[in-house]
């Protein structure tokens, strides 16, 4: 819904003035009427009017968006026509290909997309009615026009004049030129040369704000239609025009102008202040770096003769490197102890702060730094440190400068300042604010002890160690000093004509690098930033620097990812760029390992130990050269000695990252190794287990609960022992099935319970008893068991409670054993003493051959019951027949011998068939219970046979002469028993499951 | 005479305000077309200004297919070597 640009005013009568029907007379109602119908026509009128503006309003917009299209769609007829006309011909020929593939390897189209800029996106037409408003409201430009008289040029050229900013930019420069001769002896010389680049940049970006006011002037000028349409041509052609008339201007005195003149000179005095700033930004770097030999006085005359000649850049940076000729030849012939080293410094760093603190001039402490420049194996330290102290001087002064400079308001405008002092806080630079937060005398005194430290071991490791009491603040200091160089380099590498300053400050990497040993870390973290923020400079040194240090990266390569990862993933809290964290530990021990390597080299040969940890340094630095801080180098430092003590962790996260990991990668072969073969399912599981938590360290690498868990949710095998010790009768089997894989490991807690309970439950139907509570309790306890482990890896944060629940059970377990026990010794003793036949001995011999399966135990005991009640009635039966015939035998003469072998025979068979049914139960007896009761019935047998001898004999011819048709059924009947009962055995063979687990 | 004069005034005031009436009845169906114009102004802009919208966002879209083929067309022409076979 579009915004209402008109309303319709709503009451037709309330449009018109009241005085048509107001004003007439009273006392004739037709005039009211009349005047009251007028006012309603005029109302209708004026809605008319509205209605006919807002109709043209949008028929005049919606004429422009078609005309827009239409003009488009012209375009594009155009240039679809255009394309056609081309298409033809190159279609011809590429119907005319034989074939058609190699244009699938041509390189295509080369694409370059033409973005045009052709028009401003902010133009003063659409800054907001806010800020449009002063220019609307303040006065009109002056008439300069009327100047144009008196003006060679004709008209025109005084408006042109005092409204072009290159004019007063030009004027202020010839002035400051002329008041910089006059103040070169003064101090407030400094503050110009000490401004940072940072100032400059934004002092570039005043400008460019200075221009776009000038141009709004301009275009003010343009509204007073008394100026030529050349007036709001850019500034680039006022500037080239003004450069014509300059030599006009040289009369011209800013202080006499008008209020206009006024506000345009203090825009273009904003111009005149970052030329001066912009030349003097560039030898910022070199103050930075070779302020310990440069005297402040040589930079400001250096400066003062530079400031408008580009060319005098290179003169500068002779200069420094002559001073460091000096300052070798100064270090040489010096060969102080280091006792007196060390004193000289700390001398030196108190006389430094204060120094800084009194703002006095540097050259006492440039005397004093040579003076402390003593012994050629400390000198580089020191130098180091003097190239960081310098730098935190640099700062410093230049804090102080700028306070001179905001003190100062002859040199600049104070809006300006602010504008400036407000830019270098939008940029975040910060440089200036955080130095002044950290007293610089401290920090030197800090930096001199670590140059001492340095100094007394002289050793790479002891150097490192040297960097250990480096506080926060000093590493920001550094950090800050760094970054303003790097501003700095930048900002001159803007200015082509003075961008050979900067090669001064890659200079001191080989005058670093080929010093032998007692290489200080610190210095080459900090150099190889220069390199870094300079990489664009055209140094050869440097590039020569940089292709040993890649060869010498080359020889390392996995070093460097290695250091990657670990950059990337601990220090900055970014994430790595590999996510794997499993691979680090083998980067990580390998880089450990080559670092120990190095080390130790650097330790046999101490000239080459300078070259490895120079290699060292800037491979970490240009490794981390995406990171560029120097106070990630740093850490990279501490992580470099860390790797040596062989704890690899410098981050307190990665560190414990990666002892979980190899925590986790030495248990991972260890639990698969526990991992029994013999069970599929919790095999299955376990494996899932612990792919998942090697997903979650793989994934999740910072956590750190996930090993403890790991370790606390394995459940003690002690406990299972102990659970299991106590049963006596079952302990065999169950011990057995527990050792019968051979993995008899103490160590293999977590899987304990898993060896155990599947056998047990694949052993018990085979190792079923008679005892029906056993047959119950085995699959409950194996069910339990299986619960309560299961239980206990899956919530293994519960493990405690699922090994409560787990000594529960197996007490449980314990009790039902105990139970089983003692309901099967009744149980056993009551079939001992029914039949003598029942064993259960084979029981505790698990390795002989199953037994075939008894029927139950109701069944077998009422059947043992009627066996032995019909072997007693058989038996009675046959004394009675026997006694019968043996009397009959007697009465009679003993004739027939072959009687009583078919007398003895029927028993036989039966007692075979008895035999038969006791026989299996006999041979898993133990062999006392053998020999004691299958003797007892032997001997009955015996004893019978012994007895029925004689009878037989006696009987044989009674037998054959009777034949008792009684006897004989009996035997039939009793065979027909046996048969049943074999029948019923076999029987129970079949359907074996159903009937011992029912019964 | 003052009585028909007085009846004549009050026919008149009366036939007065009948016309009235009628005018005001007349003002306010013009005043409420009047609205409907405005409101039919309003809705025509509103579907005028979308379909243009739409419209040139074909147009859009057809000027970067064309600059698309222009480019095409332009590499094979500049590159007659790659039809030479």
């Amino acid at each position: 819904m579009p915004l209402s640009k008109l309303g319709l005013r709503n009451n037709a009568y309330g449009l018109t003035q009241t005085e048509l029907y107001r004003n007439v007379d009273r006392e004739d109602p037709k005039e009211i009427l009349n005047g009251v119908a007028v006012s309603g026509l005029v109302g209708i009128l004026r809605q008319l009017g509205d209605l006919a503006e807002f109709a043209a309003e949008i028929f005049h917009g919606i004429q422009e968006e078609v005309m827009a299209t239409a003009s488009r769609s012209n375009q594009l007829k155009i240039r679809l026509q255009r394309i056609e006309a081309t298409v033809p011909p190159l279609e011809k020929a590429v119907l005319a290909q034989t074939t058609h593939i190699h244009f699938a390897y041509t390189g295509g189209l080369e694409w370059h997309p033409r973005i045009p800029n052709q028009q401003n996106h902010l133009i003063y037409d659409d800054l907001p009615r806010l800020i449009m408003d002063p220019y609307e409201e303040c006065r009109d430009p002056p008439r300069l026009h009327l100047l144009d008289k008196f003006d060679i040029n004709g008209p025109g050229s005084c408006l042109k004049r005092y409204s072009d900013p290159t004019y007063f930019r030009r004027a202020s420069s010839n002035l400051s030129q002329g008041t910089k001769k006059f103040q070169s002896n003064n101090k407030n010389c400094k503050i110009k040369k000490k401004k940072s680049s940072s100032r400059s940049r934004d002092m570039a970006r005043l400008a460019s704000m200075a221009n776009q006011s000038a141009r709004k002037t301009i275009a003010s000028f343009s509204f007073s239609g008394q100026t030529s349409s050349s007036l709001t041509a850019s500034t680039s052609d006022m500037e080239k025009r003004s450069d014509l008339q300059d030599h006009h201007s040289h009369s011209f005195d800013s202080r006499s102008g008008s209020g206009y003149n006024e506000c345009i000179s203090t825009a273009t005095s904003s111009l005149r202040k970052p030329k001066g700033v912009f030349v003097s930004s560039s030898l910022t770097p070199g103050s930075c770096t070779i302020a310990s030999v440069l005297s402040e006085c040589e930079t400001e005359d250096a400066q003062d003769s530079f400031q408008f000649s580009p060319s005098h850049g290179q003169a500068a940076r002779g200069s420094s490197c002559v001073s460091w000729d000096e300052k070798a030849e100064i270090v040489e012939p010096l060969g102080v102890q280091k006792d007196e080293a060390l004193e000289m410094m700390e001398k030196n760093s108190v006389v430094d702060a204060l120094d800084e603190k009194a703002s006095c001039g540097e050259e006492t402490g440039r005397v004093d730094y040579g003076n402390s420049e003593s012994g050629s194996q400390q000198h580089t330290g020191i130098d180091e440190a003097r190239e960081m102290k310098t730098g935190l001087e640099s700062m410093g002064e230049q804090r102080d400068s700028e306070h001179e400079t905001e003190s100062e308001g002859d040199c600049f405008v104070d809006a300006l300042n602010i504008i400036e002092s407000e830019s270098e806080n939008d940029q975040g630079l910060q440089t200036s604010q955080e130095v002044a937060s950290s007293p610089c005398g401290v920090t030197d005194e800090r930096l001199e002890k670590s140059v001492c430290e340095q100094e007394v071991e002289s050793n790479f490791n002891t150097v490192e160690g040297s960097c250990r009491p480096m506080d926060e603040e000093k590493s920001c200091g550094l950090v800050e000093t760094l970054s303003s160089i790097n501003v700095s380099d930048e900002m001159n590498h803007q200015d082509p004509g003075l961008s050979s300053d900067i090669a001064c400050s890659p200079r001191h990497d080989p005058c670093t690098s080929n010093i032998p040993g007692g290489a200080d870390y610190m210095a080459f973290t900090f150099v190889p930033a220069l390199e870094n923020s300079s990489s664009n400079s055209s140094n050869l040194l440097y590039h020569s620097d940089l292709q040993e240090h890649q060869k010498s990266e080359a020889k390392t390569s996995n070093d460097v990812e290695a250091i990657k990862l670990w950059t990337n993933g601990g220090l900055l809290g970014l994430k790595p760029s590999k996510p794997q964290v499993l691979a680090v530990p083998s980067s990580v021990s390998s880089d450990c390992k080559t670092d120990e390597m190095k080390v130790g080299s650097a330790e046999a040969e101490k000239d080459k130990s300078g070259y490895l940890l120079e290699n060292a340094s800037y491979r970490h630095v240009l490794n981390n050269s995406s990171l560029a801080t120097p106070g990630t180098q740093n850490l990279i430092v501490a992580d470099q000695r860390e790797c040596h003590e062989t704890s690899s962790g410098v981050f307190g996260l990665s560190h414990k990252l990666l002892t979980n990991g190899f925590r986790r990668r030495d248990s991972f072969p260890y639990d698969r190794q526990t991992v029994p073969a013999t069970i599929p399912e919790n095999d299955e599981v376990t494996t899932e287990k612990s792919r998942s938590i090697t997903e979650k360290t793989l994934m999740d690498p910072f956590r750190d609960e996930a090993p403890i868990d790991w370790i606390t949710s394995s459940p003690p095998l002690q406990h299972m022992k102990i659970s299991l010790s106590p049963v006596d009768t079952l302990q065999a089997s169950r011990l057995k099935l527990k050792f019968s894989d051979g993995n008899n490991n103490n160590n293999n807690d977590t899987f304990s319970s898993f060896q155990l309970l599947p056998e047990a439950a694949t052993s018990f139907p085979d190792s079923c008893s008679d005892d029906d509570t056993f047959c119950r309790s085995s699959p409950y306890m194996s069910d339990t068991d299986y619960l309560g482990d299961n239980h206990s890896l899956s919530n293994s944060e519960q493990w405690e409670e699922s090994s409560d629940s787990n000594e529960r059970k197996e007490q449980e377990l314990y009790d039902s054993f105990h139970e089983s026990r003692h309901v099967d010794e009744p149980s056993s003793l009551v079939i001992e003493s029914e039949s003598g036949c029942v064993d259960l001995s084979y029981l505790q011999n698990p390795a002989e051959p199953s037994p075939p399966p008894f029927p139950p135990v109701q069944w077998m005991v009422s059947k043992t019951h009627s066996e032995k009640v019909d072997d007693k009635t058989q038996s009675l039966q046959l004394q009675d027949a026997l006694r019968f015939a043996f009397e009959k035998h007697i009465s009679l003469s003993p004739v027939n011998k072959e009687l009583p072998n078919i007398v003895t025979s029927p028993p036989k068979p039966e007692l075979k068939v008895h035999l038969k049914n006791n026989a299996r139960e006999e041979k898993q007896k133990s062999a006392k219970e053998k020999e004691t009761e299958a003797g007892d019935f032997l001997q009955q047998i015996r004893t019978q046979q012994f007895n029925l001898k004689p009878v037989v004999m006696t009987t044989t011819l009674s037998a054959a002469a009777t034949t008792d048709p009684a006897i004989n059924t009996k035997i039939s009947a009793i065979l027909e028993k046996a048969n049943s009962i074999r029948q019923a055995v076999a029987s129970n063979d079949g359907d074996e499951s159903d009937t011992w687990s029912d019964t | 005479m003052a009585k028909a004069g007085g009846i004549t005034n009050a026919v008149n005031v009366g036939i007065a305000v009948q016309a009235d009436w009628e005018n005001r009845e007349f003002i306010s169906h013009i005043s409420l077309n009047v609205r409907r114009l405005f409101e039919f102004l309003v809705q025509f802009e509103s579907t005028t200004k979308s379909k243009l919208a739409s419209l040139n966002e074909k147009l859009d879209l057809l000027e970067r297919r064309l600059e698309m083929l222009e480019v095409q067309v332009s590499t094979a022409t500049a590159n007659p070597s790659l039809f030479a076979t």
